[in-house]
Order: structure tokens, then sequence, then C-alpha cells
């Protein structure tokens, strides 16, 4: 079988170079893939293949991040919000005008900010570890919610170890039965995009401002409750950051919502790239145009 | 739909830790990919893909390179005979029974090693960007000429660059046509694995080895005009390093080779991936 091309572009919203990812036929239905911490559109080198033979598959870089331009942290604002402006930015530019969107971790607060903002462009959601509930939250975001009560010097200073190789090496095997399943390329590239001049900085600014997306999980499910868009949550339920409850909740308010667990981590794609990404085709194909 | 199982996986090699990509169905027919500088066995994922469901694949770093241990240079010399016998191991030991090679950059050495002493080994040979002729030196390996010769301070300021994104770069996307359709994860990475501690002086010893297989070049002529084995040609033409010369070189000697040739770099599989695996499978299955 042939592989389809992918084609790796970039473009200028505002002051930044948006990276981005694109394959599949420009008249398809579109899929908009977010990827999360740490890592970047890379995540979907898998899953895009599997889309791209029915869908117009497109996935950015956030600022910060990856191929996109990461300017330094002390000129410009890393924020969830500040990130969605840019990713709005980059949707408008395209002409998108109806798409699904695939969420994991970081990419959630900005979809969901995106749904709220766009809602007539959404034709679905698909969730795979992309929280929007409290009791979606781990025990490993103490030390992250530390430091939002008491945002000092010393609480940041302990949040550094969390960018470090070996907590992202444990992000990729942390719930994985099968560690042969997991690509060096992924741990080793986003750790490159970590290692970067004072790429730190940037992603502490981002862990500080995590707060505003728990502020805002009322108003995603004000939306989810209002809207009712078609809901797949795909959830690798040994995620150490976001508990399988954090997926259950989709229900309360879409009661449509279908919510698959995988027997993974938080990186589910890297190990179930084929049985989520056939869950994916068979969500999307029950879609509106 | 198509499915994207890759195992990655290490085995001891005389107590170096070999990490290989693994896919497919061992009962198809076996085809071991070998690559060196700049991004070892990452060079296939993509060709892994386009093949898993026909063959069984298997494609490891040498010592040294990506995800393999990288044992120190005391105990171990970064020469191409020592990878060489590392591999020969490496294939023994997986139970691999006459498999195809395909062999990129380095993997050429390499495999013309293995292959002078156990001619029987490989059933088929796929070669790529890779060399066994003086004619088929490109600008770039003629530029490294002074350090192959003479290796000091003064001519490894000629070579060191390659190891920097800027090198790198030359193997990736030099002469290649559509550079949206680099991926690149690859030369980043590459960099990333390339800019460890003690890489440079492990890059730069095997570099410097390569002058022994420029003196090897006349046997490994000689193995293929007396041989004749079955070659798969597959050549990005504006390589830098091995240019379209080496392939017409080889096709001088065993006129039964195939050659197919692609308007694009070094690393030609990154523009050609999927059409480069259909002529694998003609070679191959046909």
């Amino acid at each position: 079988m042939k592989t389809p091309t992918v084609n790796y572009r970039k473009e200028k919203v505002a002051d930044l170079n948006i990276f981005y990812r694109e394959a599949g036929s420009a008249d398809a239905p579109v899929v908009l893939l977010l990827h999360g911490y740490p890592t970047s559109s890379h995540m979907f080198r898998n899953l895009i293949p599997i889309l791209s033979e029915k869908y117009h598959v497109i996935a950015p870089d956030l600022p910060g991040f990856g191929f996109t331009d990461a300017p330094n942290y002390k000129e410009f604002t890393y924020t969830f919000d500040n990130l969605t402006k840019y990713i709005q930015g980059f949707i408008d530019q395209l002409g998108l005008k109806r798409f699904a969107i695939y969420v994991f971790d970081y990419g959630a607060p900005v979809g969901y900010r995106l749904a709220v903002a766009n809602p007539e462009k959404i034709t679905g959601i698909i969730s795979q570890n992309g929280n929007a509930y409290v009791e979606g939250l781990s025990d490993g975001w103490n030390p992250i919610q530390k430091y939002w009560a008491e945002p000092s010097e010393e609480n940041r200073n302990n949040l550094r170890m969390m960018v470090a190789a070996g907590t992202t090496q444990w992000q990729y095997f942390t719930g994985v039965s099968d560690p042969t399943l997991i690509a060096p390329e992924s741990y080793s590239l986003d750790q490159f995009f970590l290692d970067r001049d004072e790429n730190v900085e940037l992603q502490l600014d981002l862990f500080k401002d995590y707060a505003s997306n728990v502020a805002l999980y009322p108003t995603f499910q004000q939306y989810f409750r209002d809207k009712q868009p078609p809901f797949l949550a795909a959830w690798g339920n040994k995620d150490p950051f976001f508990l399988p409850p954090g997926a259950e909740a989709f229900k309360r308010d879409i009661p449509n919502a279908t919510v698959k667990f995988f027997d993974t981590g938080h990186f589910a794609l890297e190990t179930h790239v084929n049985e989520i990404g056939q869950e994916i085709l068979d969500f999307l194909a029950k879609l509106p145009k | 739909m198509k499915k994207q199982t890759i195992y990655y996986k290490t085995i001891n090699v005389d107590g170096i830790n070999i990490f290989y990509r693994e896919a497919g169905d061992k009962t198809k027919p076996q085809i071991v990919l070998l690559n060196g500088v700049p991004n070892a066995s990452s060079a296939f994922q993509e060709l892994i893909h386009d093949l898993k469901e026909d063959f069984y694949v298997i494609a490891p770093d040498f010592p040294g390179f990506g995800n393999s241990d990288i044992p120190d240079k005391n105990a171990y010399a970064y020469t191409f005979h020592n990878i060489s016998l590392s591999m020969e191991k490496f294939i023994d030991q997986l139970g691999l029974i006459h498999p195809t090679v395909y062999a990129l950059g380095y993997g050429g050495p390499i495999t013309f090693r293995i292959a002078s002493r156990r001619p029987e080994l490989f059933a088929n040979y796929i070669l790529q960007n890779s060399n066994a002729y003086e004619e088929g030196l490109g600008p770039a390996m003629l530029n490294a000429a002074p350090f192959l010769e003479k290796r000091h301070e003064e001519t490894e300021k000629l070579v060191k660059p390659l190891l920097t994104l800027d090198g790198i770069k030359l193997f990736f996307l030099n002469g290649a046509k559509d550079e949206t359709k680099i991926n690149p994860d690859g030369y980043l990475n590459s960099l990333f694995y390339l800019s460890r501690p003690g890489q440079e002086e492990i890059q730069l010893d095997l570099l410097y080895d390569y002058r022994t297989n420029i003196a090897e070049y006349p046997n490994w002529q000689k193995f293929l005009k007396e041989k004749q084995p079955a070659i798969l040609l597959v050549w990005g033409k504006n390589d830098v390093f091995f240019p379209l010369s080496a392939a017409e070189a080889i096709k001088r000697e065993v006129p039964s080779a195939v050659l197919h040739v692609y308007d694009t770099s070094h690393l030609a599989l990154e523009e050609h991936h999927s059409d480069i695996a259909e002529r694998i499978k003609e070679f191959l299955l046909k």
C-alpha cells in the first residue's frame, strides 16, 4: 500500500511562523489535530496516514512547541488564551469553515476555547486524554497546583524536574504494558525542543497558566450541554495526569458521547494508533458534513 | 486500514545492546536495513511502514549510533571492520536466514565487508547511495579527502561541520526537490543524537576509517564481478556524497542490476519511500 504524502508547511500568523503537517484531499472534510505537552504535531505522525485516506488532516504546532516559532518567554505571553489566539488566526487564514477537532492534553484547553468561540465550525470533537473536568486531574498536578496557589520562585523551580529528560521518558512509558511499542524518536525529539535555549521558562509559564484552563472547565461544560457536539473520548486509562473519571464525565454533559478506554498511558497514540484510528474513522463517518 | 505497528527492541551482541526496529511477519521474506550517518535506523521508518505487510523487516542501529549502546572507544574501536563484525553477529543472533540487505550510505561498506566474508549470507542486495568505486565519491567526500589522507586538527575542520545542523541538512535537503515533503523531525532528531557528549570523537574516528573502505573497493568490485549478485539500485541522483556515478559503476560491473533514479538528495527515502517500496516489491516478489 502506498503511504499518502504528508506536506510540512508554515503559515505566518501575525508575527509567528506556525508549522503544520497537512495530508489528504483538499476537498475532503477537515480534521484539525491539536497536540499536547511536551510534544508537537510529531505525535500525529502515525495517525495522519490512517485518517488522510478519507480526510483533509491539518496538524499545527502550538507557539513555543515543535517547529513553530518559540519566541523567548520574556517577549511573548505564554498563556492558553494567547496560544488559542494564534491557532484561531491559523484557522482563519487557512479558511477552515467546518472541521472536527482532535484534542490531546494542552490541545484540549486550546481546542475547547476554539469550540466555545466558533461553535458553528465544529462538526465533532475527539478528546484523547484532553481533560475538562476537575475529577480528571490526578495527584500528579499537586506540585503545579502549589505553584498556582503561591507563584513563588521556589515553587517555579520545583517544577523544573518536570521538563527533564528522565521525566519526559517517564511520561511515555508510564502505564504502557509493552515498552517495545514506544519509538525513541518521540521522547528524544521532545527533549531536543525542551532543551533549546530557555524553552523551559516558557513551559513553566504555561504550567502556571494551566490554572486558567481549570477556571474555564465550567464554561467548556456549559458549551457541551448547550451545543451537544458529537463527541468521542478515546482515553489511555493509565495516564498519570488525566484520570478515567475525566473521560466518564463527558457523558454527564453530552449523554450521546462515546467513551472508549485503551490500556495504555498518556501518549496513547504511541501504542494504540491502529485501534484509536479505527474508532476515529467510525466516529468521523457519522458526522454531518 | 493501514496498520502502523513497529516494535523497538534491543538485543545484546558481545556485551553491546543493539537497538533495532522490527516489523512484519517472520515467515515473510526478510529484509535487513543498514544505515549510519546521520540518522541510523530512523532513516527507514517510513519505508518500514510501506514494507511491513509483505516482508519481515529489521533495522538496527550500529554501535555508537541512535539508540544502540555507545561503547567506550578504548574498548571498541569505531571502525567499519568492527561494526561489520557486530552487524554480522546481530544478523545471526536474530536468526535471519538469507535476508535481503538494503544498504544506505555507511551501510554499503558494512554490507560489502560481511558479504566478502560470507558471500552466501545475503540473498539479494538493494543498494541506495552507497559506494564501492572511486568514481562514485561525490564532492562532499572529495572535500573530506585531506582528512582521510591525514587526520589532524586542520583537516578535522573540513569534516566537523558535517555533524552540525547545516551538515545534517546536506544529507536531507541538498538536491531534494520539494522541501515541504521532507519531515523536519528527521534532521532535528539526527542533530539530537549527534550532539550527545562523545559523539564528535566517535563519528570522526569512523569517518577517518572510511579510508579503509576506499582501500577495499577493488576487492568489492572483484566480488561483484565474480558473483554477479541480484542487485536493485535505487538512487538519489543529487547526492553530494555518493552521486549517480556510484550507481552507474555498479551497473557496469553487474549488468543485470536494475537501476531506478530519483531526482533527490542522499536520503532518497525522505521524498520517495513509497515508490522505492514499490520497486522493492517488484524486485523481490515478482
